[in-house]
């Protein structure tokens, strides 16, 4: 009875060192090859005060490992100045046909993506976010801008898709870049 | 599940309330002693879903315990109870992983698990018992204190700086109860072994804490409350009071 009831008590105490006790367990879900590309970006841009001036701007690179593949030739926006745009930020991935749409997937992860822009010196343009996430407070996101532009100008607008997984704060800063694209802006 | 172990303890119940009528009286020998087995847990509580809320990730573990029950002069009735730990394994891992790898649009993630699915259980209630010679059937209702832990976890986002995210491992309390059967055996004077399952229920509330969460995407659990249930059979060594 007494070697029971012994190990019993001595049964009792492991239990409550069981319950304290813990081992950390690890599983790595390791990078996957064959991710789709984002080759193409383009801006959709329409004057809010005519709404058949409609002109779409493309930057694509369907050969991301040449850095000589990049077309711009059609990156290019012509503005006229002291006006209201009306913006759509398009991503695509034209390896495949028909190209697919990428944009869809930025929007359904938009808690973690940011658009940010910015102007070479001298070109007068003014980029405001008009479209919000769903995060708590809501961010902006960029897929949908209002370009307001000033007198006439020439310069670059640099566009970057930031990716901030977990890490989005309403910044640029965060995160890496998914695409970094310049777009030539004439506005005249 | 509980309509089968229901049914069964219950048939189980009538037969040996049949038979002891027709054997003679005999005094039930109360007992004391040390019991384990596996644990099976049951319903969404063991399901690894990272899309399930629900999902409990607790995978087939064992318990260990002491119990014991004295039964009252001339009676085949008693009271009991049992003193037990059970330690669940953590159930797919890896399809945390692969969800918030998926959740985020990350190239790569890592989880780790921090703690265990795991309960202290600390219940009493009422013994039947049916002495057949050196056997006894111990029949059992238990009722009592569950105090159960949800184990947590911290996942890295590929190798982004200050890119963690944590869930907080919990612990909660509840009412929970065990009913189950077992067939005990005399060796020697005082001296027996026993073989039983039990079916175990428990629902604790848990409130969860989660860290560096600044985005709405990726399971986030701030809340569990669903039923720790599922069936554990038991092998133990008693000492037996009594002639």
């Amino acid at each position: 009875m007494k070697k029971i009831a012994s190990f019993a008590t001595l049964l009792a105490v492991l239990i409550v060192m069981l319950h304290a006790c813990s081992k950390d367990e690890k599983a790595v879900a390791p990078p996957v090859p064959g991710n789709e590309f984002l080759t193409t970006v383009q801006l959709k841009v329409t004057n809010a005060a005519n709404p058949a001036d409609v002109q779409t701007a493309s930057w694509k690179d369907l050969t991301p490992d040449d850095p000589d593949g990049v077309d711009i030739s059609k990156a290019v926006l012509n503005l006229k100045p002291n006006s209201t745009y009306k913006v759509e930020v398009l991503f695509l991935d034209e390896t495949q046909s028909p190209a697919g749409d990428v944009t869809e997937e930025i929007k359904e992860r938009q808690n973690y993506h940011l658009i940010c822009f910015s102007n070479s010196a001298g070109l007068n343009l003014t980029v405001q976010r008009t479209d919000k996430d769903t995060n708590t407070p809501a961010l902006e996101v960029g897929l949908e801008d209002q370009f307001t532009t000033g007198p006439a100008s020439t310069g670059t607008l640099n566009l970057q898709l930031r990716h901030q997984p977990n890490l989005k704060n309403g910044s640029c800063e965060p995160g890496s870049t998914d695409a970094d694209v310049d777009f030539t802006v004439n506005i005249k | 599940m509980k309509i089968v172990i229901t049914s069964l303890l219950a048939a189980v119940l009538l037969t040996s309330v049949l038979s002891v009528q027709a054997q003679n009286k005999k005094d039930a020998r109360s007992f004391i002693g040390i019991t384990g087995g596996l644990s099976l847990p049951g319903g969404d509580y063991s399901k690894g879903d990272y899309n399930n809320d629900q999902s409990g990730f607790a995978k087939t573990g064992f318990n260990i315990g002491v119990t014991g029950a004295y039964y009252f002069k001339h009676s085949h009735f008693g009271i009991g109870g049992i003193l037990s730990y059970t330690h669940y394994g953590f159930k797919n891992a890896q399809g945390l992983a692969d969800g918030y790898k998926e959740a985020f649009d990350v190239d790569s993630s890592t989880v780790y698990i921090k703690g265990n699915n795991q309960t202290i259980n600390i219940l009493v209630g009422p013994y039947y018992t049916v002495p057949l010679g050196k056997l006894s059937l111990d029949f059992r209702l238990l009722g009592g204190l569950v105090n159960a832990t949800l184990p947590g976890n911290e996942v890295y986002l590929e190798d982004g700086l200050d890119n963690r995210l944590k869930q907080d491992k919990s612990t909660a309390s509840a009412f929970g109860w065990q009913g189950g059967a077992a067939i005990r055996y005399t060796i020697v004077p005082h001296i027996g072994v026993f073989a039983g399952v039990d079916y175990f229920y428990s629902k604790p509330n848990f409130s969860i804490d989660n860290e560096n969460r600044p985005v709405n995407a990726g399971r986030k659990i701030d809340g569990y409350h669903t039923a720790i249930s599922g069936v554990q059979t038991n092998l133990g060594l008693v000492y037996e009071f009594g002639k």
